[in-house]
C-alpha cells in the first residue's frame, strides 16, 4: 500500500501510522490490523495516514510515526528485513519504542524485537534488543503451535484502565519464546499455546509495545485493543485525555460471542 | 506382497461400490497403501500407460478435467482421480479401479491431481511420469501446507531426481516456478497469459513471490495478469521470465476469467504436445467441457439463476471476483460469501484479509455473508480499504447457510443476472446440497 490519506475536516487528531515492511512482512491478512485501525479512528473523525518503513523509508522520517505496526514474514523475507533494518534505522526504531511510541508487533515480528532468534536451521539471528526476551525454535520434530487462541489481557501492565480483556485471535509459530525480567506479558493463556507452551503467557508489553504471537487480523477481532491503542496515541502524542465514542459494533461482538461459546468459555 | 495388496484392496474397493458407501472413496488405496507401501510402484512397472501429473495451488481440478476431457474426445483410455482425493491414497484407489480382477488393463494415459505436499513424495513413487504441468504457487492454508519457499524447494529437490526425458509444461509468469524449471527440467514448455490478460496496473496485495528466486533483489515487472503472475526481470541478476507461450486462444464458453484462462493454456499446451496435434485442434477438443462441479458452475433452484465459484484462498478469491464482471457485465446481483473455518477451509481464516473484498462492491447490490465465519467476513466487508467507497450496498450476516439463502432470493431483484455465491470448499458443498439437493462427496 502506498502512503494513504483519508481527509476529514475539522479533524483535531492526526495519527501517522509507520508499517514495517509491508511487502515483505505481510503473510496472512496482516494489513487487517492496518484497515481496521483506520476504520475506528475514521469513526471518531480522527485522520490517519499510513507510510511503509520500507527499504525507501529512511531513518529519519521515524520522527513523524505516532504508532508503530509490524506483521509476520516468511522465513527468507525476515531474512530480507534484516538485511535492511540494520544499522540507523534499528536504532531510531529502538529509541522511538524506548520513548514510548504506540506499537503493535503480531505473528513473528515481536521475535525480531527480541534479543535473538534461534531458527530450526542455520545459524542465530540477532535481533533488535527492545525487548528482553529469547526465542528458540525446537526444532522440525517438535509439532508447531497452531490453533485458535483465547486470552486474558493484563491491561495493568500497560497502565490501561479496565476495558473487554478477553482476546481472541489465532497462533501459528514454531519459536518458542521465553520473556526476560524487564519485560511483562500482554495476556495470560485461556486457550492456545502462548509464548511457549509452558508458563502461560502470551506476548509481552513494553513501554507502550505490545507484542504477540497472534497472528493476521487481531484487532478486528478485538477492538478493545484498537482502542486502547488510539487513547494511548493521543495521549502520547497530544498529551490529551480522550475518551472516545463508543461504537455499536455489532458484527464484531457476535463474531466474539461465536466463538468464546464454540470453546466454551461463555 | 503387491498382489496380496491389490486381492485385498480390490475386495474393499468391490465391496465399497456393491454396499454404496461412498463411491470414489481414498479407502481402497489406503488398504492397499497399508498392505503393500510401494503399491503405486509396482502397479505401475513395465506399465505402457503415460502419466500426467498437475499441480498448483489453483486451478488443478480445472486443468486435470480439461485434460481428461480432450483425451476422452481423442479416444484415449484416461484413468484419472477424482477431485478431493489428491493425496497418494486416492492415486492408489485410482489405479485399483482399472484393474479388473482377472488381470491389468493399462489405459493410455493416467492423469493425477496432486496436492502440494503430496506432490514430491508421489515422485518417489511415480518414477517415470510422462509429464508434469506446474500451474501456480500461492499462498495457501499456511497451517496445513507451510510457507510457499518451502513447497517450491521440495519441489525442485523431487523433480531433480527425475529422469531427463520428463516433459514439463510450466506456468513462466510464476517466477518460482519458472525457476524451478531454469535449474531442474531438461523439456520445460512454458506458458504465460496473453497481452490482453497481462493489464494489472499495479502491485497487487496478494503476492508471494516479487522477489527474485535466484538473488533475493524486487523483481521488475513489465506486464501483470493477478498475483505475481507476469512478465519480470530481475536488474540485479538478470534473471528473467523465460521465452513462454502467450498467443491469444480463443476463450472456452464455459470457463471464465484469467484464471481460467491459465488453466485452459495449460491443458492444451499438454494435449497438442502429447496428441501431435495443433493448439487450434487441441482446443476444438475441450471446446464443450463444463466446469467441475462448484466451479463457475450454473444451475436453477429456488426459481433463480445462480452460479458457485468455489474460492479458497487469498489468488483465487480475488480471481473469483475479477471475473465477475465477465458474468454480469455491468449489472449488480445479490452475493453470498460462504466462509467456513472446518479442516478442509483451513482453520485460520486470517487470510480473509488479503482480498480485495472491496470490489464486491462493485458487482452486488446485496451481499449476505454466511458461513462458521458469518461476523468476521462482515466485519471485513465493513472494513473498505478506502473508506469513502463502501457501496450502497446492503450487508447482512447469517450464520446459518439454509437462512442466508433463502435471504439471497428474497433480496435478488434482477432475473437477468444469476445469484452468486463464492464459496470456501465445505460451504461451496453445503450450499450446492442445500441448493440442488444432493451431496456429493
Amino acid at each position: 500500500m502506498n502512503t494513504e490519506k483519508i481527509q476529514i475536516s475539522n479533524s483535531k487528531f492526526k495519527i501517522t501510522i509507520g508499517w514495517l515492511y509491508p511487502e515483505l512482512m505481510s503473510t496472512y491478512g496482516d494489513r487487517g490490523n492496518i484497515l481496521y485501525f483506520q476504520k475506528r479512528c475514521h469513526e471518531r473523525d480522527i485522520e490517519t495516514r499510513v507510510i511503509p518503513i520500507d527499504p525507501f523509508f529512511s531513518a529519519g522520517q521515524f520522527g513523524n510515526i505516532d504508532f508503530i505496526f509490524g506483521g509476520g514474514s516468511q522465513d527468507t523475507e525476515q531474512e530480507l528485513v534484516m538485511r535492511d533494518l540494520i544499522g540507523d534505522k534499528s536504532k531510531v526504531l529502538k529509541s522511538k519504542v524506548e520513548e514510548g511510541t504506540p506499537a503493535l508487533f503480531v505473528c513473528g515480528s515481536p521475535q525480531l524485537m527480541g534479543k535473538y532468534y534461534e531458527p530450526a536451521q542455520g545459524k542465530r539471528i540477532k535481533g533488535l534488543g527492545i525487548f528482553d526476551m529469547e526465542s528458540v525454535h525446537p526444532g522440525f520434530a517438535v509439532p508447531r503451535c497452531i490453533g485458535n487462541t483465547v486470552g486474558e489481557v493484563y491491561w495493568e501492565n500497560l497502565t490501561a484502565e479496565k476495558r473487554d480483556n478477553i482476546i481472541i485471535g489465532f497462533e501459528n509459530h514454531g519459536g518458542r519464546t521465553t520473556l526476560g525480567k524487564n519485560i511483562k506479558p500482554f495476556a495470560r493463556v485461556i486457550k492456545g499455546y502462548g509464548n511457549n507452551g509452558n508458563d502461560g503467557t502470551e506476548g509481552m508489553v513494553y513501554k507502550n509495545a505490545i507484542g504477540c504471537y497472534y497472528h493476521g487480523p487481531f484487532l478486528p477481532k478485538n477492538p478493545a485493543v484498537a482502542d486502547f491503542f488510539i487513547e494511548r496515541i493521543i495521549e502520547v502524542k497530544y498529551k490529551e485525555h480522550v475518551k472516545l465514542k463508543k461504537l455499536a459494533d455489532v458484527y464484531e461482538n457476535k463474531a466474539r460471542e461465536v466463538l468464546l461459546r464454540r470453546f466454551k468459555i461463555i | 506382497m503387491f498382489y496380496f495388496a491389490l486381492f485385498f484392496a480390490k475386495i474393499a474397493d468391490w465391496l465399497i461400490n456393491f454396499l454404496h458407501v461412498g463411491s470414489g472413496s481414498t479407502w481402497p488405496g489406503e488398504i492397499a497403501l497399508r498392505i503393500d507401501p510401494y503399491f503405486i510402484a509396482h502397479s505401475l512397472t513395465d506399465s505402457p500407460t503415460k502419466i500426467i501429473l498437475v499441480v498448483g495451488t489453483n486451478g488443478k481440478t480445472t486443468t486435470s478435467r480439461l485434460i481428461v476431457e480432450g483425451l476422452k474426445k481423442a479416444r484415449k483410455s484416461v484413468i484419472y482421480n477424482p477431485e478431493g482425493a489428491n493425496l497418494l491414497n486416492g492415486i492408489a484407489s485410482c489405479i485399483l479401479g482399472a484393474y479388473s480382477f482377472k488381470g491389468k488393463v493399462a489405459p493410455d494415459y493416467a492423469v493425477f491431481e496432486l496436492d502440494e505436499n503430496a506432490f514430491p513424495r508421489a515422485l518417489s513413487y511415480i518414477t517415470k511420469p510422462y509429464a508434469i504441468i506446474l500451474l501456480n504457487l500461492f499462498r495457501d492454508q499456511l497451517d496445513r501446507y507451510g510457507e510457499v519457499h518451502a513447497i517450491s524447494t521440495h519441489w525442485a529437490k523431487a523433480i531433480s531426481c527425475l529422469p531427463k526425458d520428463t516433459q514439463y509444461f510450466i506456468n513462466g509468469d510464476d517466477p518460482r516456478l519458472a525457476y524451478i524449471g531454469m535449474r531442474s527440467a531438461s523439456h520445460a514448455f512454458y506458458f504465460g497469459a496473453a497481452n490482453q490478460d497481462k493489464q494489472k496496473k499495479e502491485v497487487p496485495h496478494d503476492v508471494d513471490s516479487i522477489y527474485c528466486p535466484r538473488c533475493g533483489n524486487r523483481l521488475e515487472y513489465t506486464a501483470m495478469s493477478y498475483s505475481h503472475l507476469g512478465d519480470y526481470i530481475c536488474t540485479s541478476c538478470q534473471f528473467k521470465s523465460p521465452e513462454k507461450w502467450t498467443e491469444p486462444i480463443r476463450p472456452l464458453g464455459f470457463f471464465t476469467g484469467v484464471y481460467n484462462r491459465y488453466n485452459t493454456r495449460a491443458a492444451i499446451a499438454l494435449l497438442y504436445s502429447a496428441l501431435k496435434i495443433s493448439p487450434t485442434e487441441a482446443r476444438e477438443l475441450i471446446d464443450q467441457v463444463k466446469p467441475a462441479f462448484g466451479r463457475q458452475e450454473r444451475f436453477n433452484a429456488l426459481g433463480k439463476k445462480w452460479i458457485v465459484i468455489l474460492s479458497k484462498n487469498p489468488s483465487g478469491f480475488n480471481q473469483s471476483i475479477e471475473s465477475l464482471s465477465e458474468f454480469l457485465g455491468t449489472k449488480k446481483t445479490t452475493i453470498c460469501l460462504v466462509l467456513n473455518d472446518k479442516i478442509p477451509d483451513g482453520t485460520d481464516v486470517s487470510w480473509i484479509w488479503d482480498v480485495e473484498f472491496e470490489k464486491v462492491f462493485n458487482y452486488a447490490n446485496t451481499v449476505v455473508t454466511s458461513g462458521d465465519r458469518a461476523y468476521d467476513m462482515a466485519i471485513r466487508m465493513q472494513t473498505p480499504k478506502n473508506q469513502h467507497t463502501t457501496g450502497h450496498a446492503v450487508l447482512e450476516a447469517e450464520l446459518n447457510l439454509k437462512k442466508a439463502l433463502k435471504s439471497c432470493v428474497t433480496s435478488h431483484k434482477d432475473d437477468s443476472v444469476p445469484i452468486i455465491i463464492l464459496a470456501t470448499y465445505t460451504g461451496m458443498l453445503e450450499a450446492r446440497r442445500l441448493l440442488v439437493g444432493r451431496a456429493l462427496l
